[in-house]
């Protein structure tokens, strides 16, 4: 399965895309952000998230136009000279490494917690990483067919169930109105953390050049514009429009949630346990593919690894992190300081790459055309 | 110098009429290599030598001008008849000489001699010249009769037989297409199983083609048993459960696969055909062609995705919510499940397993057995292990339900090789919900996608057109059939040369 040089669909890449966006997206903006910033004014907190998704999906896809199948870290060298270049591939591959078991620490937690208290969070970060190794082991083609096999499971969790959800919480917005964020929370470090929420991405940096047709570029960045603004418009802003009372209870536990949102002929506590699936998908999706790109990353960085042994010690590895009590104070450190490597990793030395030139251009198109 | 330059000349011609033999005696080149031409022709006892036997014939038959034609042939295999009507009387009569027999095609050396003989062929050895081979196979051969395990209620009624010529007829006489092309192998280094390989040449996909033909010359056993020998060497993967290529013993299915662009193996020997491509959800849309309109259509496809769900989850979804997670059920049905099982001594998984694997040695035993025996199987299955199972409360009476419902939705594709690798996956699927419950569950149903993502049949994945889908009608397409004349491109997941099949609406 894992060619040499995997070729991947647009919409295979836009289905990634939007999972890696999607995955915890609307449960962390407002959980993490909200109770901090006070109530109806976190709502903000979505509007340069989304325009830093924006920003990243550009630059990402103007890069992939311009390497015209030539995979990311040639590139990255070509432009920025080895000393620099290998610097930038190895903090990148770094904050691959930390997000492969970031999934399950954000995950395990929860789903021990609320749904599953008589499983160990062990064992569920277990369960998440042997399939997503599995995943990983058999390619990024494997992943992206199984994102496509799981895309109506998605779309009908996601209207399902948030749509009942955003309809009420929209309901709820009438009734409470709106308040804009005052200075100091401008410049708190949740919200600079939070702008890099919105992630995809990071996986069309190192996917976008596998693409089996090309130029893919026009299509493809409408494509995930019209995805941001769903995911935005759909999820994240009605959610981030709660009441301050149902958002301090919407921070997890679900089964609190569940109590209190809902209408009387849908209560939500049927649902829970399906939201809960859906979110695993998600979650394993995300995995899979960040640990393809870790594997993949660490194999071109060091050249002497074998093709499928990183997959598997990587997969280890992260379901024993995840497996690891964290402090919340940390975990939330840790999470705001790898908000803003996105940033700077995935949107601003992509740009100054970008802006560089010459140097990037494009090679000549063979006889054939490029790809099949 | 010019006699070396001769030499090589004469070599060079020598190898080329090996080779113009080759093709013509449908023998693989690579049983030819090393053979020289005759330097002189055969005698019988020669012939004897190589093919020591005592069901090996060779005789004299006298000529009218005095010398006697030598004649091998093995008795089993020929039609004795036919030899004597179209060979021996002839010649003895002095009516025909052997070079003017029709159909005879002369034998270049000793090896294709000893390949006509064990193909079926009688070889003569006139006085002069180089020795003939004329084909009078004469085993007895099973009629075209009607299929057994692909049975339709509305639809052609005839099948494959096990012999290759009659079934290639079978597929030429419903497809009459100039492109349709026929070429032959030899498989099995001591069987000599001869495979067709068959495939239109301006639709199937060059690629696919080129694969099938490398695999079928890579075949390096002894002995090629059923089909299936030759798909696992060809396309199968080893380790996978769900099958790579399709089996089918239905011409009509075989004739309008390779309309589709795909290519078909005919095996020697064997009534059943291989079809690839082939994708998981080809094996939902079995026997559909007689069916009447979209509609009918989508519901059996939508009865036969329900089935799959059955056979796939349901015991796994009784083990993990009766087991693991019955919170999730509502307090009264909570309580039934709970009654229902009262009296059963071992927990909800071991009670699933025993079950299961029960239930799995009936429907095996029911399948390998003659109708008859079958029948009485059924009638101990059901009755007696079933009814006793629940009074002596070894199981209980929902899970009967639930097993039973599992196997006739493992039963409702009519593809045998299916059905064993949902009714593997079932067990795992029990077992992972018994340890983790619906997580478990959900978990063994991820694994089973990603088993599923991985896999391709002849180069094409086998989840399409759900996945790797080049068309959202394609993927529209898996549910719902549109109607005969909407269906104006062939399955794109097949990567036809040509994708147009017909004329909008299908009409002129």
């Amino acid at each position: 399965m894992s060619a040499a040089q995997p070729r991947l669909s647009s919409w295979q890449i836009l289905l990634l895309v939007f999972t890696l966006s999607l995955c915890l997206t609307p449960f962390d903006l407002p959980a993490l952000l909200i109770p901090r910033l006070g109530a109806r004014a976190a709502w903000w907190g979505a509007l340069p998230a989304l325009g830093v998704g924006l920003w990243g999906i550009a630059v990402a896809t103007a890069l992939a136009r311009r390497a015209h199948g030539r995979s990311l870290d040639r590139t990255v060298l070509l432009a920025l000279g080895p000393a620099v270049g290998y610097v930038y591939l190895a903090a990148l591959t770094l904050l691959f490494l930390f997000s492969v078991p970031g999934c399950l620490l954000v995950y395990g937690p929860a789903a021990h917690g609320d749904l599953l208290p008589r499983l160990p969070i062990a064992f569920v970060a277990v369960m998440v990483a042997a399939v997503g190794t599995y995943a990983a082991r058999s390619g990024p083609e494997a992943i992206a067919r199984c994102a496509e096999a799981l895309a109506p499971l998605l779309a009908a969790g996601l209207l399902g169930i948030y749509g009942p959800l955003a309809a009420f919480h929209l309901r709820l917005g009438a009734l409470l109105p709106l308040r804009p964020p005052t200075g100091a929370q401008w410049l708190s470090p949740q919200l600079a953390g939070a702008t890099g929420t919105i992630r995809g991405f990071l996986c069309l940096l190192v996917l976008g050049p596998m693409l089996a047709r090309r130029p893919p570029a026009t299509r493809l960045a409408l494509a995930a514009v019209l995805a941001w603004a769903l995911v935005v418009a759909a999820l994240v802003l009605p959610l981030a429009v709660f009441g301050a009372p149902l958002v301090t209870q919407f921070n997890f536990p679900f089964l609190a949630a569940e109590a209190t949102i809902g209408w009387h002929w849908l209560p939500l506590r049927s649902l829970v346990g399906v939201t809960l699936l859906v979110w695993y998908a998600l979650t394993f999706l995300v995995f899979a593919t960040y640990l393809w790109m870790a594997a993949w990353l660490l194999r071109r960085l060091i050249p002497a690894l074998p093709r499928r042994g990183p997959v598997e010690v990587l997969g280890a590895m992260a379901a024993a992190v995840a497996s690891l009590p964290l402090p919340e104070p940390t975990f939330h450190a840790l999470f705001i300081a790898w908000n803003i490597g996105v940033v700077v990793l995935g949107v601003l030395v992509p740009t100054g790459i970008l802006m560089r030139g010459g140097r990037t251009a494009p090679p000549r198109a063979p006889a054939g055309g490029w790809g099949p | 110098m010019p006699g070396a330059h001769a030499g090589r000349h004469q070599s060079r011609e020598q190898a080329r009429a090996l080779l113009r033999a080759s093709r013509d005696l449908q023998v693989h080149v690579a049983d030819l290599a090393g053979e020289l031409p005759f330097a002189r022709p055969p005698t019988l006892a020669e012939v004897q030598q190589a093919l020591p036997g005592d069901d090996l014939r060779c005789l004299r038959v006298p000529q009218p001008d005095g010398s006697a034609l030598g004649l091998a042939y093995i008795e089993t295999l020929i039609d004795g008849r036919r030899l004597w009507d179209e060979v021996v009387k002839p010649i003895v009569s002095g009516t025909l000489r052997p070079e003017a027999l029709p159909r005879a095609q002369p034998i270049p050396n000793l090896h294709v001699l000893v390949h006509r003989l064990l193909l079926g062929s009688v070889v003569l050895l006139p006085p002069a010249g180089p020795p003939l081979a004329l084909d009078l196979k004469g085993l007895q051969q099973r009629a075209v009769g009607e299929p057994t395990t692909e049975q339709e209620v509305v639809g052609p009624k005839e099948a494959f037989v096990e012999n290759l010529q009659t079934n290639v007829g079978l597929i030429r006489n419903r497809l009459r297409d100039p492109g349709l092309r026929v070429q032959y192998h030899t498989v099995g280094r001591r069987s000599r199983t001869r495979v067709a390989m068959l495939y239109l040449s301006d639709v199937a996909r060059p690629e696919t083609v080129r694969q099938a033909r490398a695999g079928l010359q890579s075949i390096a056993v002894d002995f090629i048993r059923t089909s299936m020998d030759v798909a696992e060497l060809t396309f199968q993967h080893s380790w996978a459960v769900f099958p790579l290529v399709e089996q089918t013993e239905r011409p009509d299915r075989v004739a309008y696969g390779l309309a589709q662009g795909r290519l078909v193996l005919v095996v020697e020997g064997e009534p059943f055909t291989l079809l690839v491509p082939v994708t998981f959800f080809d094996f939902q849309h079995d026997g559909e062609g007689a069916l009447p309109g979209p509609a009918v259509t989508l519901f059996v496809r939508l009865l036969r995705l329900s089935g799959l769900f059955l056979a796939l989850s349901l015991p796994a979804l009784y083990v993990a919510l009766l087991g693991a997670d019955p919170l999730f059920l509502p307090v009264p049905l909570i309580i039934t499940l709970a009654a229902s099982r009262f009296a059963v001594p071992y927990p909800v998984a071991t009670e699933a397993v025993l079950m299961m694997v029960v239930a799995d040695i009936l429907a095996e035993a029911t399948a390998q057995s003659a109708s008859a025996i079958g029948n009485a199987l059924s009638i101990v299955g059901t009755l007696i292990v079933g009814q006793l199972m629940v009074q002596a409360h070894l199981a209980s009476t929902l899970l009967m339900i639930v097993v039973a419902a599992s196997l006739m939705g493992a039963f409702l594709t009519l593809k045998f090789p299916l059905s064993y690798a949902l009714r593997i996956w079932k067990y795992a699927l029990v077992a992972l919900a018994a340890v983790g419950g619906l997580l478990g569950w959900f978990t063994g149903l991820l694994v089973m996608l990603v088993h599923l993502a991985s896999l391709e049949s002849a180069g094409v994945p086998y989840l399409a057109p759900l996945a790797a889908a080049r068309s959202p009608s394609a993927v529209a397409r898996t549910v719902a059939q549109p109607g005969r004349g909407q269906l104006r491109f062939r399955p794109a997941e097949y990567r036809p040369r040509q994708a147009v099949a017909a004329r909008r609406g299908g009409r002129r």
